[in-house]
């Protein structure tokens, strides 16, 4: 049918960039890179105490929880997917740290962290098995997960009583002189960078995410991949638990409550988008510490935290429509 | 030209899309009343044509005049307000919702502020499915109509839009020989009426039942337009197809070995008790026309899709395949009919290739992207990939490009047996001739290869052995050589046309 049709346009990327073109492309492309740097110049102009190390420190150990929980929901957007549960699976085991602290820390840790995976796989199967899209059965899974987090503290705080030295380590430690949580969040990035640009299941989780169909008939086995992200997700969250548990000494029932939303926009500022398949890790971390700084500054300056809302509304949108224009050129 | 203008005036319309011309000055009257016939084989540019009555495509040349007056049609609703309304063949309602609501949608008849007018509405449908020769409450919410009341909700939907034309695309596909008789008599009410019909179709015995006049199409151009009771079927048949085949394919004589898939009678969603034996070396061609059940087919042998009857075998052996994976595994692979259902759009040219086989580049888990690139950049020479650099965006190279890209992918996983379906659909000449040049070499090399194509000459062209299918059945098998377009058109027509030709 097609016989008589003309040559089709060859493959031709667009090769005819003037100087202007790519000074543009170059920072639309590195848009998050230059906010950070621009946020950090700002910011130390306008207050001496930013730039001590004492600040930038408090900052990065409080972005950890967030740090964790949104480098596990990068994978899940990665996949297409969303977790909405990630901040009750926080809880929980925040909650389960707490309470087990007294059976040693070896065990609390454990017990976080397995109640994270436990839920990421329940989170999986879901979406696997039963076909439920992502959204409804994480949004059941965080609903389900923050009652039990209710039922087993009872609604109150669970104290850990005469913490050790070794259980605070986590959330309040030092390795030399950067923060215990730092030097963990920045041991699972790696990570979880590495998984995902040198592996067979971390390139599976952009394949199943850019075209579930075609990653099918490629013969991947799409939804243990699905299982696995969410897993990890879960883990993660976990983790985020046993370090908040850590450093509070207590496991209170709304711990990580809306930790899925901030993460959520962490990674969307990072460049990952919900289309699936584009993104990483390296953003996300971006999109995290953009956020962290952002509030820091605005608090120094004496912003009350709801203008900050305003202000963190707006630049999700200006990241998302930087990520369509990356995508358009 | 007579005195009165027609009522429908097509004038040297063209629409082309990258890589394809689907419409090339293309002209057609209809007048006023008149159900005119609308023909050809798949591909011919049918439905771009009606695309374009319907507003769905902006031609790129030519005109349209509506009782003698130029129009222009920049979308459905200009379209349904000008009195041109499509009756699609796969029904485009809201299931959910009422019928009423369905055939109002849009303009529902409002009361005082802005209030929907439920009575009306009601009441007025109940009278246009009387017209259509429905008995149902307009309350009904269309999911629980069949196919063929479906069909008449959106006859009674162009009613209600006063249409003056209307688009009849495949009307009897999916409806029996009861439904197709009342849908008959609808028609004719309705022309006496004085409303206009194109009418769609591959049952050549339906125009002869029911259009004053035919229109024949072929690679976009239009062949001729008939009075119906001055042609005969046969003749149709010999003006939709025959063309000048040319030296693009390559030469036969491949020496067909040891059966590799076959199928014994299987059955699943779309075609019934289909067998087959497809060798090793040989190119096995599936016609047939669009909804025949050749994908459904193929894709149940790859894994795709379940069987409920019958069983498969590779090299002899009976076999399950519950996933595309385990198809792939005894070395069976699929290439799909839509392009974009086997590329990862933002995903580098390497990844693509290399996807299906993390064998051939990992140990335990962890790439060696080293010797992934290598494997890529083998085949992107190989196969001729037009890339810049493997770590290309898949997405911004051509139609034909990517097609060998997937094809790369299968090549590197060492596959033994290639279905392809659709390979060349919507990709350019020359590209196509690499793609039959490549596909010919690996069937040399033992590769068996089975090719469903909606493309005549392609088939005539590439396959050892041709299977037809109709109406999901395999409903016959022709040797190369021996194949014409005639012979698999007459076997890939619905079965009652042919039975009626036997008996003419």
């Amino acid at each position: 049918m097609t016989d008589t049709a003309i040559t089709e346009g060859a493959a031709s990327p667009k090769t005819a960039n003037s100087g202007y073109n790519r000074a543009l492309g170059l920072l639309v492309r590195y848009s998050n890179v230059l906010a950070l740097v621009l946020l950090l110049v700002v910011a130390s102009l306008l207050s001496p105490y930013f730039l001590s190390s004492r600040n930038i420190l408090n900052v990065l150990r409080g972005a950890t929880m967030i740090g964790l929980v949104s480098i596990g929901m990068t994978y899940v957007i990665l996949n297409r997917g969303i977790d909405l549960s990630a901040g009750s699976i926080v809880g929980i085991s925040a909650a389960l740290t707490a309470g087990f602290a007294h059976y040693g820390v070896g065990a609390a840790v454990l017990v976080g962290v397995a109640a994270g995976v436990a839920v990421g796989i329940v989170n999986g199967l879901l979406i696997t098995r039963l076909r439920l899209q992502p959204f409804i059965a994480t949004l059941s899974t965080m609903i389900f997960v923050r009652g039990l987090v209710y039922i087993y503290t009872e609604g109150s705080n669970v104290i850990v009583r005469d913490a050790s030295a070794a259980f605070t380590f986590l959330g309040s430690g030092f390795i030399g002189p950067v923060p215990a949580p730092v030097v963990l969040f920045a041991i699972v990035w790696l990570i979880a960078a590495l998984t995902l640009h040198y592996t067979v299941f971390g390139r599976a989780v952009y394949a199943v995410g850019a075209n579930e169909e075609a990653a099918r008939l490629s013969g991947i086995a799409v939804e243990r991949n699905k299982v696995l992200v969410y897993t990890v997700s879960g883990l993660l969250a976990g983790l985020a638990g046993v370090v908040l548990a850590s450093r509070l000494t207590v496991g209170e029932p709304n711990a990580g409550t809306l930790y899925e939303l901030d993460a959520i926009a962490a990674t969307l500022i990072g460049g990952t988008t919900f289309d699936g398949g584009v993104g990483g890790v390296g953003g996300t971390v971006l999109g995290v510490l953009i956020m962290a700084f952002l509030s820091n500054v605005l608090n120094l300056l004496n912003v009350s935290p709801y203008s900050q809302m305003l202000l963190k509304g707006v630049i999700i949108v200006l990241a998302v429509v930087m990520s369509e224009w990356r995508k358009r050129r | 030209m007579a005195s009165v203008p027609a009522f429908l005036d097509v004038r040297g319309i063209s629409k082309s899309f990258p890589g394809v011309v689907a419409l090339d000055q293309v002209s057609l009257l209809v007048d006023r009343g008149e159900i005119h016939a609308l023909i050809g084989e798949n591909g011919a540019g049918k439905s771009t044509l009606m695309k374009v009555l319907d507003g769905i495509y902006t031609p790129n040349d030519g005109e349209i005049l509506l009782d003698g007056r130029p129009v222009r049609i920049p979308d459905p609703f200009v379209a349904l307000e000008l009195g041109i309304s499509m009756v699609h063949q796969e029904p485009k309602l809201c299931s959910p919702l009422s019928i009423s609501e369905n055939v109002f949608m849009g303009r529902l008849p409002l009361a005082a502020w802005g209030r929907v007018d439920w009575a009306e509405a009601d009441r007025r449908t109940a009278e246009l499915l009387e017209r259509v020769g429905l008995d149902l409450d307009p309350r009904t919410p269309v999911e629980a109509l069949s196919i063929a009341q479906r069909q008449l909700i959106q006859l009674a939907k162009a009613l209600a839009f006063k249409a003056r034309l209307i688009i009849l695309d495949e009307p009897t596909a999916s409806l029996t020989p009861v439904e197709v008789d009342r849908l008959f008599t609808i028609v004719r009410g309705l022309q006496a009426d004085g409303v206009s019909f194109l009418y769609i179709s591959h049952h050549l015995d339906e125009i002869f039942r029911i259009a004053s006049r035919v229109t024949v199409l072929k690679d976009g151009r239009k062949v001729t337009t008939l009075d119906v009771a001055s042609t005969s079927k046969d003749a149709l048949i010999g003006l939709m197809v025959g063309r000048d085949l040319g030296e693009r394919f390559p030469a036969k004589g491949r020496a067909p070995g040891k059966p590799v898939l076959e199928a014994r009678e299987i059955s699943g969603h779309g075609f019934r008790d289909a067998s087959l034996t497809l060798r090793a070396g040989e190119i096995l061609g599936l016609s047939g026309l669009v909804g025949a059940g050749r994908t459904e087919l193929a894709r149940a042998l790859f894994g795709a899709t379940a069987i409920s009857a019958g069983r498969i075998l590779i090299d002899g052996g009976p076999v399950v395949l519950r996933s595309p994976a385990d198809a792939i595994r005894k070395g069976v692979s699929y290439i799909a009919e839509d392009r974009r259902d086997g590329l990862f759009m933002p995903l580098s040219v390497r990844e693509n290739i290399a996807f299906a086989a993390p064998e051939k580049h990992s140990r335990f888990g962890v790439l060696n992207s080293r010797k992934q690139a290598e494997q890529a950049r083998a085949f992107i020479g190989r196969l001729n990939v037009r890339t810049p650099h493997a770590e290309q965006p898949v997405a911004v190279l051509s139609g034909g490009n990517q097609q060998k890209c997937i094809l790369a992918r299968w090549l590197l996983k060492g596959v033994r047996v290639l279905i392809l379906d659709e390979p060349t659909r919507g990709i350019d000449v020359g590209a196509k001739r690499e793609i039959y040049a490549l596909v010919d070499q690996l069937a040399r090399e033992g590769i068996a290869v089975l090719l469903i194509s909606s493309e005549l000459p392609e088939i005539l062209g590439m396959a050892d052995r041709v299977l037809v299918m109709s109406d999901g059945r395999i409903t016959g098998e022709v040797e190369g050589d021996r194949a014409t377009e005639e012979s698999l058109l007459a076997l890939a027509l619905p079965v009652e046309s042919i039975k009626q030709e036997l008996h003419a």
